[in-house]
């Protein structure tokens, strides 16, 4: 559905504007896009459940200051290679823990996703801006955004060919595997999955530290694109990755959806943020038309779950 | 037999006895409070209770007990208001816009504190007719209005001293008090107005009536469209105020500063022991809740600790706040079912 909308949009794009989808352009759609899409995999997972997470913007902060400060910090002790291993870890640490703390909150304290990971956000955020008082910070190893930055083919950046990657293997996992299904089932109801058996606990704190991990991983790999370390740069990623995960088709109650239309919708969504510089309109009004996309995404689909309960 | 019995028997005494759940589920902000206070004087040895500090707290809170009065309501019908800090935002931007057209104080408040206020109501009218929750409609308008401040009127840092000279010598100097007291005034004025309202008004009632059961509410006759376009608004033009007085106490600040206001508002809210899910709860536990944030922050600030780690603290004292309060809210409940069971078992032994 969302990819007939999509090549819609392309057509209309190209027709309108010349030589928008030339390689760097589409380039650019991928590279923040795919990094993106990354926090989307981790708000799909979590609102398949039926939960919602608000953390994952500064969570993918949190891990981008972490990459710039572990640069710094090591800089005379380690080599360089080891250095950016040592990062990644340390990254996908830190966004695991965010992740624990909205899992342990939501799963063992039962407290409601919207406010638990509204905690999650502000100790996120909170953590981020005390490594360099919110200063964005730029990366000592140039190398690593170097690598970041490599196009495969002068298109294809490397995020997206990782995202791709993580995007199969999650999408067989949510099919394939029983935790994938168990997902499916705690969204779609959490007592009758309590009641067959399911350990809801735990799949639950999994999901928010998927996320949390899945939200680390695009706050390295932004690190990298944007060459600096800020506490502030994934501010409101969290509204897009929710707008693109309802506009993939993912139900905000839970259960319903899957993860590829999920990465199509942030492709959609960052086409569409895209061209609009292009467009001469004021880059500031970006959000607002997110925005607009997320209510009516959102209108769309409660509007299609109410007919589709109708019929049934 | 015998247990009940003596249960019932035991039911009875107890109508009149302490029962130290009920007595904290009622009283929870104020033991917090009280405690707070307690533990913030110890920690910064005295400095807390100087008066000079005391009425510092008092205005900080005030901003943020404007905001929270309408988050409040609109948690109370169970929505949730995540667009308070971008209608922080468009009130200062507003008067931003405002000044720069040279229009005067007085069009600065109203303007300043009614475009939040149409934020709000379409933030309702989109609430009451159709299915979408609460938090992505107000998440989906506050986005909206964020591009619209940032885009359409680009304000920058921004100097109100024509805003606090208006109030202190039109408004304040009429009154036979202190002239900085403003904030604390216009605060305790609503929180007043609004806990009447509540308490005793046809609208106060059914906003719990429809936090308690819509539907419900729906059969016993509530207009729900009606009441709940008028909490958003409210909310919206509460939002507008908070921002007015917070530009009125800094003197001079930018749209963006308010951010922080999301987070303060809904901890406020829920530390004064309004339940998330609606319909408990109300406005004097607000009051008492935005004492709280404000004796936090006040504390934390004399203590020396760094802003961004206060954000990490006030994060994670959020999360258990809601997590002990949810508890001895079952605790209590817990203990009027098995009470009412007691009685109600006597009361069929006695027929």
């Amino acid at each position: 559905m969302l990819i007939v909308v999509y090549i819609a949009l392309a057509i209309f794009i190209t027709i309108y504007t010349d030589g928008f989808f030339s390689a760097f352009n589409i380039g650019a759609i991928l590279g923040l896009g795919s990094i993106m899409g990354f926090l989307v995999l981790g708000e799909s997972l979590v609102m398949l459940t039926g939960g919602i997470d608000l953390s994952v913007g500064y969570c993918a902060a949190f891990s981008s200051v972490i990459t710039a400060w572990t640069m710094i910090a090591f800089k005379d002790l380690l080599p360089p290679s080891l250095i950016v291993a040592l990062l990644i870890v340390l990254g996908i640490m830190g966004g695991a823990f965010i992740g624990l703390i909205n899992g342990l909150s939501v799963a063992k304290l039962k407290i409601p996703p919207l406010i638990a990971t509204l905690g999650g956000y502000g100790i996120a955020y909170g953590l981020a801006e005390f490594v360099f008082a919110g200063i964005p910070t730029r990366l000592e190893i140039e190398s690593f955004s170097a690598a970041v930055r490599v196009k495969v083919f002068h298109i294809f950046p490397i995020s997206s060919i990782l995202l791709a990657a993580c995007a199969v293997v999650l999408s067989l996992v949510l099919w394939k595997v029983k935790f994938g299904r168990y997902v499916y089932a705690i969204g779609g109801s959490k007592s009758a999955a309590f009641l067959s058996g399911i350990k809801v606990d735990s799949v639950l704190i999994w999901c928010y530290v998927l996320s949390g991990i899945f939200a680390a991983i695009g706050g390295l790999l932004l690190a990298g694109w944007m060459r600096v370390g800020d506490a502030r740069a994934g501010g409101g990623y969290e509204f897009i990755a929710i707008t693109a995960a309802v506009m993939g088709g993912i139900s905000l109650f839970g259960g319903e959806g899957n993860v590829w239309d999920a990465v199509i919708g942030i492709m959609t969504l960052q086409t569409i943020r895209k061209i609009i510089p292009h467009l001469r309109i004021s880059t500031f009004f970006e959000d607002g038309i997110v925005g607009a996309i997320l209510l009516i995404a959102v209108l769309v689909s409660v509007v299609s779950v109410k007919r589709m309960r109708a019929a049934a | 037999m015998a247990h009940i019995e003596t249960s019932a028997g035991a039911s009875r005494e107890k109508e009149r006895r302490f029962d130290i759940w009920d007595f904290i589920r009622s009283n929870n902000h104020l033991l917090t409070l009280i405690t707070l206070m307690l533990l913030a004087s110890l920690a910064t040895r005295g400095i807390f209770l100087r008066p000079s500090n005391l009425g510092s707290v008092f205005t900080r809170a005030a901003a943020l007990g404007m905001i929270a009065i309408g988050q409040t309501l609109v948690i109370l019908t169970s929505g949730i208001d995540l667009s308070v800090a971008a209608n922080v935002g468009v009130c200062i931007g507003m008067m931003f816009f405002i000044q720069k057209q040279g229009l005067g104080p007085a069009n600065m408040i109203v303007v300043g504190a009614l475009t939040p206020a149409f934020v709000g109501l379409i933030n309702g009218l989109f609430c009451a007719f159709t299915a979408v929750p609460p938090f992505i409609i107000t998440l989906g308008m506050s986005m909206i209005v964020w591009a619209f401040i940032l885009g359409g009127i680009q304000p920058g840092a921004t100097v109100f001293e024509d805003l606090q000279i208006f109030i202190n010598t039109k408004v304040m100097a009429s009154l036979p008090v202190h002239e900085l007291i403003f904030p604390i005034l216009v605060w305790v004025t609503c929180s007043l107005f609004w806990i009447l309202m509540l308490r005793y008004s046809r609208f106060g009632h059914n906003i719990f009536a429809i936090g308690g059961k819509e539907k419900a509410a729906f059969y016993g006759g509530v207009n729900i469209q009606r009441v709940k376009i008028l909490v958003y608004t409210v909310s919206g033009l509460f939002a507008g105020m908070g921002a007015v007085l917070y530009a009125y106490k800094l003197g001079g600040t930018n749209p963006v500063a308010g951010k922080d206001f999301l987070l303060e508002s809904i901890a406020a809210t829920v530390i004064g022991g309004t339940a998330l899910t609606g319909g408990e709860g109300g406005v004097l536990g607000t009051f008492v809740g935005t004492l709280v944030m404000a004796t936090l922050v006040n504390t934390m600030n004399i203590l020396g600790v760094h802003f961004s780690i206060q954000r990490v603290i006030l994060g994670a004292i959020f999360i258990v706040f809601v997590f002990s309060l949810n508890k001895i809210r079952q605790f209590a409940i817990q203990k009027q079912y098995s009470r009412s069971t007691a009685g109600l078992l006597a009361g069929n032994r006695e027929k």
